[in-house]
C-alpha cells in the first residue's frame, strides 16, 4: 500500500541568525517543511498549534531558556511526545547527560556539519515511527 | 620543765646522802641514791638521770672510775664528783673522764644547788643544741628527699608537657601564667622565665582578642563551664608577630575541688588556616577558570558553528544552490571567521594585561584626532546613528598608545550601538580636568540597572545575557578597556539609567612639561 508522504514539519529554536538559517536551509534541501523561531515563547506559540513532528532546540536563548522549553514540552501531555533535539555550543558531558535524561531525544553540539545535522533528524524520525 | 628533773646521789654515807635527799626533793627534784659503784651502775642501768652526784671515796671502788661507764650508758649525763681530797690532780682527772664540775667535801648546800643547777643548765643546753642539730639534720634530709621526689615529679611532667605537640600554658586565678611547655615557648618566640608569672592576657595576647579571651577566662574560673567549647584566637610572639592558635580549655582545681586556673591546650594553626585560605581561592579560582572557559568555550563554539555549517552545506548542495544564495552563506562564514579572529584578540589581550605582559607603544598623541577617526568610522558600521564628537580645539597632548587608546574608544562606542534601543545619537566628549584629560562616551541606549553597575568591568560580564542575548560578544571587551586605561594611568567608569541610556567615562594623564619637551627634541 503505497501512501503519498506528506512533508514532516521540524521547528526549529535557535536565537543566532546563521545558524538557524543554516538548519533550515539544510532540513529544507532535504524535504523537511521548517518553522523558526527566535525564542522560546514563539517557539511554544507554533508548537502548541499543531503539526510538528520534531524540535531542534538550542539551549542557550534569550528569556526563557532551552531547560525550560524542554521541561515545559516534556511535562506537558499534548506535547510530550513530540521528540526534541537538542542543539546547543556546549559539550559538557554532564549537560548532555541532563539533557537526555529530560526527555530529549538526541544532543547535538556546534559545531555540525550539514550531513551530521541531517542524519540525527533524519533517525529520530525514522525511530519515532 | 615538763618533768622533775632526777638527780642520783652516790654517797657511803648514809647522814650525807639523807641530807641530800632532803634537799634536792625539797627543790622539786626526783632523788635515788646508791650507795656502792655497783649499786650506781645497776640503777644508772636501767635508767637515765640527769645528775649524778658522786662521792669519790667508795666502798667499792673510785668514784672518778664510775665516770666513764656512766657517760658510756648516758652521755648527757651530767657527773659532779663530790670530794673531801680537793686536790688539783684529781680535779683535772675527773675533769678529764667526763665530769662537768667537781664540789669538795665539806660542802656548803647552797653551793651543791649551784653546782646542780649550773650542770643542769649546761646540760640542757647541750641537749637541746643536740636536739635542734638532729632536727635540722633530719629537716634537711627530709628536704632534699621531698625535693628530689618533686624535682623528679616536675621532670617527669614538663617532659610529658615537652612531648606534646600542642602548646600547653597554665595560669592561675590572677591571670598569671604558671607553666607553659615547650611548644608554647617556640610559638611565642619565648624563653620559659620571659613568660611564667607574666600575665597571659595582657603579655601574649593581642588587644582587639584580649577583652572576649578575658571573659571566656572569667566564664571558666566562675565554673560556669566545665572546659571552653573550641575558639581560636591569635598569639602575640615576642618578635610582634602573630599566631593564629586553636584553643581547649580547661580548669585546673586544687584538693579540695575549688577551681584555682585554667590549662589551655593550643595548636597553631596558622599553616592550616593559610592553607585553607590558598584552597578556598584555588576553589573560587578553578570555578572562575571553569566558567570562562565554558563561556569562551561556547562563544568559540557559535562562530565555528556557522563556518562549519555552511562550508559543508556549500560543498554538499552546491549544485542545488543558485548563486547569490552561496555568496550570501559565504558572506556569513566570513563574518563568522572575523568574530573568531575579535574573539581570539580579546583573550590574548585580556589575559596579556592579567599576566602584566602587554606592551604600550606610548607616544605624545593628539586625542581630538583619535577620537574623531574613532567617532566617523564607527558611524560608517552604523549607518542609523549620529555619532557626534563634542571637542575642545585646544585639548592637550597625551602620552599614550593611540591604537591601545582607539580600542577603547572602539568598544565604548560599538557598546553604545548596540545597546541603543532607546535612540541613535551617541555624543563623545573631551575635556581638561585638572592634570587629567577626560573623555565621556554618552547614548541613549536602554541603560544599565544599578545592580549591574559595580560589575559591568568584570571579566566575563555580560548583561546582554540576561537583556539581550542576540547581541554577540564574550563579554571581555570592557573588562579590556578598563585594563587598557589603567595601563595607562587612567580610570574608567560609567554613569547610567535604565531607559535613559549610560555615560562611560575615562581620563588620561596630561603630559609634563619635561615630557613634552622632550617630544620637541624628537620631532
Amino acid at each position: 500500500m503505497v501512501k503519498r508522504r506528506e512533508p514532516k514539519t521540524v521547528l526549529i529554536i535557535e536565537d543566532e541568525a546563521d545558524i538557524l538559517n543554516f538548519a533550515s536551509r539544510v532540513l529544507e534541501l532535504e524535504g523537511y517543511r521548517v518553522l523558526q523561531a527566535g525564542d522560546s515563547e514563539e517557539g511554544m506559540r507554533l508548537v502548541r498549534q499543531g503539526g510538528i513532528s520534531l524540535v531542534l532546540l538550542d539551549l542557550r536563548l534569550p528569556g526563557r531558556d532551552g531547560w525550560a522549553t524542554l521541561k515545559q514540552m516534556k511535562s506537558d501531555p499534548e506535547l510530550s511526545a513530540i521528540p526534541i533535539i537538542v542543539f546547543t555550543a556546549s559539550a559538557r558531558v554532564s549537560q548532555r547527560d541532563r539533557a537526555l535524561s529530560m526527555g530529549a531525544a538526541d544532543y547535538l553540539v556546534k559545531p555540525l556539519s550539514a550531513a551530521s545535522l541531517k542524519k540525527a533528524v533524519v533517525r529520530v524520525l525514522q525511530g519515532e515511527r | 620543765m615538763d618533768e622533775a628533773d632526777s638527780i642520783l646521789i652516790v654517797d657511803d654515807d648514809e647522814s650525807t646522802c639523807r641530807i641530800l635527799t632532803l634537799l634536792f626533793g625539797k627543790k622539786g627534784y626526783e632523788v635515788v641514791t646508791a650507795g656502792t659503784g655497783r649499786e650506781t651502775l645497776e640503777k644508772a642501768q636501767r635508767r637515765f638521770f640527769n645528775v649524778a652526784l658522786l662521792d669519790i671515796r667508795l666502798p667499792d671502788m673510785d668514784g672518778i672510775e664510775l665516770i666513764t661507764p656512766l657517760k658510756k650508758m648516758h652521755p648527757d649525763m651530767a657527773v659532779i664528783l663530790v670530794t673531801a681530797y680537793a686536790s688539783v690532780e684529781t680535779a683535772a682527772r675527773a675533769l678529764k673522764e667526763g665530769a662537768s664540775a667537781y664540789i669538795t667535801k665539806p660542802f656548803n648546800i647552797d653551793e651543791v644547788l649551784v653546782t646542780v643547777r649550773e650542770a643542769l643548765e649546761k646540760q640542757r643546753l647541750v641537749m637541746e643544741n643536740k636536739r635542734l642539730y638532729q632536727a635540722a639534720m633530719r629537716e634537711l634530709a627530709e628536704r632534699k628527699q621531698t625535693e628530689e621526689a618533686l624535682r623528679q615529679e616536675r621532670n617527669k611532667v614538663q617532659k610529658y608537657l615537652d612531648v606534646a605537640g600542642v602548646m600547653l600554658v597554665a595560669f592561675d586565678a590572677n591571670q598569671k601564667v604558671t607553666l607553659i611547655n615547650k611548644k608554647g615557648c617556640k610559638i611565642l618566640r619565648c624563653k620559659e622565665g620571659e613568660i611564667i608569672g607574666k600575665n597571659w592576657f595582657e603579655t601574649f595576647l593581642p588587644e582587639r582578642v584580649r577583652d572576649e579571651a578575658i571573659a571566656v577566662f572569667d566564664k571558666l574560673m566562675a565554673g560556669e563551664t566545665e572546659s571552653a567549647k573550641y575558639f581560636e584566637s591569635p598569639v602575640l610572639t615576642r618578635t610582634g608577630g602573630e599566631t593564629f592558635i586553636a584553643w581547649h580549655n580547661t580548669v585546673l582545681t586544687d584538693e579540695t575541688g575549688d577551681i584555682v586556673g585554667v590549662l589551655g591546650s593550643g595548636e597553631d594553626i596558622t599553616q592550616r588556616r593559610l592553607l585553607t585560605k590558598k584552597m578556598v581561592e584555588y576553589e573560587e579560582l578553578s570555578s572562575l577558570k571553569d566558567s570562562l572557559l565554558s563561556t569562551v568555550s561556547h562563544e568559540l563554539r557559535t562562530p565555528l558553528a556557522t563556518i562549519k555549517g555552511y562550508s559543508t552545506m556549500l560543498l554538499d548542495y552546491d549544485r542545488r544552490l543558485p548563486d547569490d544564495e552561496k555568496r550570501e552563506h559565504l558572506r556569513s562564514i566570513d563574518r563568522a571567521t572575523d568574530r573568531l579572529t575579535e574573539l581570539i584578540d580579546h583573550l590574548l589581550d585580556m589575559s596579556r594585561l592579567e599576566a602584566g605582559l602587554l606592551k604600550l607603544e606610548k607616544v605624545p598623541t593628539n586625542i581630538s584626532k583619535v577620537i574623531k577617526e574613532a567617532a566617523a568610522e564607527a558611524e560608517v558600521r552604523a549607518p542609523r546613528h549620529v555619532i557626534v564628537a563634542n571637542l575642545r580645539n585646544e585639548l592637550p597632548s597625551v602620552n599614550i598608545d593611540a591604537k591601545r587608546i582607539r580600542q577603547v574608544v572602539d568598544n565604548i562606542l560599538d557598546n553604545a550601538i548596540k545597546y541603543s534601543e532607546g535612540g541613535n545619537r551617541v555624543v563623545v566628549q573631551a575635556q581638561r580636568a585638572g592634570s587629567e584629560l577626560l573623555v565621556s562616551i554618552a547614548d541613549q541606549g536602554i541603560g544599565i540597572p544599578a545592580e549591574e553597575l559595580p560589575s559591568v568591568f568584570d571579566r566575563m560580564y555580560r548583561i546582554e545575557q540576561r537583556l539581550t542575548p542576540d547581541i554577540g560578544g564574550v563579554g571581555l571587551g570592557l573588562a579590556i578597556c578598563k585594563g587598557l586605561v589603567e595601563a595607562h594611568g587612567g580610570r574608567i567608569w560609567v554613569d547610567s539609567k535604565v531607559g535613559q541610556g549610560s555615560t562611560f567615562y575615562f581620563t588620561l594623564p596630561i603630559q609634563t612639561t619635561a615630557e613634552r619637551q622632550d617630544y620637541g627634541k624628537e620631532a
